[in-house]
């Protein structure tokens, strides 16, 4: 090779991209996939919330609650007007998709008050840390990304809300809201919404103040009364508790936290 | 609706990208994605914004992508073929701005004459847009010309003709240049 040519292959050399650019081409990426994602059905956009989250355990809990909040939002009778219906739609959803962490205790009255802790983690490289504490004590981590394989089934996720179309048809074949929530049926600082779900009553106290849900109560279809329901299942929700350094980074985690 | 399919053995959506995956894909071809683009394009800015694009295209594209060597490939193809796209739409070809050189850019040749390599690279930015392209992907990233006649959907002859031609006008235009330093020195 001659002289030339040695000088073009060392002025020609592979130079540092300038700083800061890969982040700036996953934000275009993020706010891209928000725009284009705004034509779409709100139901679309809410499902992609779960594959960015990886929440896979939860997928089917965070879903009823959007699903339910959706059709309140869509029902006149839920709020007051129009813009408080956008203004649900829009908060509980931005809110949600900023969320860090989701903690989530499960009680079953009917299983003998059957309880059971799960606390989910995102981290923004989209690395999602679970754990889980059965009923019987027993404590499991779960480390899911996009090529994660549940290892048994206690980790499945309701197949039905892994594709907006899925998701859709089931909404609407199973999730009608028939009525909203009566203020004072609802605790002070929260709101709430009242769906159905084969046959059971299923309410969502939304937090007034952060829009995030703060239970979720499913009632056998037998419930007459308000004093006289029988609840099977209540979910309770804590949100953006502080995530401890290095958690989230599957070679240092060693322990649950 | 957009039609997805869940993937049984994988938890992957047909359609969906595998964003970790993406995200090691833009930190590791940063450089050679930016590289092409501004030695090409011969404007920082410019070069950034057009890397940004194929990066956003490889997003949109990226489930298709089969390997490394593919995605490498995939890269190069797009980013050049991008770059001619802008200066066949611009009259950018025609203009060569040193302002548009960054300062971070001059300071990786520790082994040349910075004014050797500002020098060269201008009069690679000179010469016409095709031609660029295969004096870039020869010595940036140092392919054979059958690499490069794949890559931009050339006869081989002809990838071989622009290069050879190419270094004909760099030397001749690197020596005259030389010649006239001299003489200034001189008078």
């Amino acid at each position: 090779m001659n002289h030339i040519e040695d000088d073009l292959k060392t002025a020609l050399r592979r130079k540092p991209a300038p700083p800061g650019f890969a982040a700036k081409v996953f934000e275009r990426i993020e706010s891209e996939d928000l725009n284009k994602k705004i034509p779409w059905s709100f139901l679309e956009s809410l499902a992609s919330w779960a594959f960015r989250k990886e929440s896979l355990v939860f997928a089917s809990a965070v879903m009823l609650i959007l699903s339910v909040v959706m059709h309140s939002a869509e029902n006149q009778s839920a709020l007051a007007n129009s813009m408080a219906r956008l203004k649900v739609i829009i908060d509980v959803s931005a809110r949600m998709n900023r969320a860090s962490s989701m903690d989530c205790s499960v009680l079953k009255p009917e299983a003998g008050g059957e309880n059971s802790y799960y606390r989910v983690r995102w981290s923004a490289g989209g690395v999602t840390r679970v754990d889980r504490e059965a009923a019987d004590g027993v404590q499991q981590t779960l480390w899911i990304s996009n090529t994660t394989v549940p290892p048994d089934p206690v980790w499945q996720p309701s197949m039905e809300f892994l594709t907006p179309a899925i998701l859709a048809r089931h909404v609407e074949g199973q999730y009608g809201l028939m009525q909203a929530g009566q203020r004072d049926a609802a605790e002070r600082g929260e709101f709430l919404l009242i769906g159905r779900e084969n046959q059971q009553t299923i309410e969502i106290a939304v937090d007034e103040r952060t829009y995030l849900p703060k239970t979720i109560r499913k009632y056998s279809p037998d419930s007459g009364t308000d004093q006289a329901r029988n609840c099977v299942l209540e979910v309770r929700f804590l949100w953006n508790r502080p995530t401890p350094e290095g958690l989230l980074i599957p070679q240092t985690a060693a322990g649950r936290h | 609706m957009e039609q997805t399919r869940v993937i049984s053995s994988r938890l992957s959506i047909e359609g969906e990208t595998d964003k970790p995956a993406f995200a090691d894909a833009v930190k590791a071809q940063q450089s050679l994605v930016f590289s092409i683009a501004y030695h090409i394009l011969h404007n920082a800015a410019l070069a950034e914004e057009t890397a940004q694009d194929v990066f956003f295209r490889l997003y949109q594209d990226y489930h298709m992508i089969k390997s490394t060597a593919h995605l490498i490939h995939w890269l190069r193809r797009t980013t050049t073929h991008r770059c001619l796209d802008i200066l066949r739409h611009s009259e950018r070809h025609s203009q060569i701005s040193l302002d548009d050189i960054d300062i971070h850019l001059l300071s990786e040749q520790p082994d040349q004459d910075p004014i050797l390599g500002q020098t060269l690279r201008r009069l690679v930015a000179e010469l016409p847009a095709g031609a660029r392209a295969v004096v870039v992907l020869r010595f940036q990233e140092d392919l054979e010309p059958r690499e490069i006649a794949q890559l931009l959907d050339l006869p081989v002859n002809t990838v071989k003709s622009r290069l050879q031609r190419a270094l004909i006008v760099l030397r001749s235009k690197l020596a005259s240049l030389e010649e006239s330093h001299h003489e200034s020195h001189r008078g």
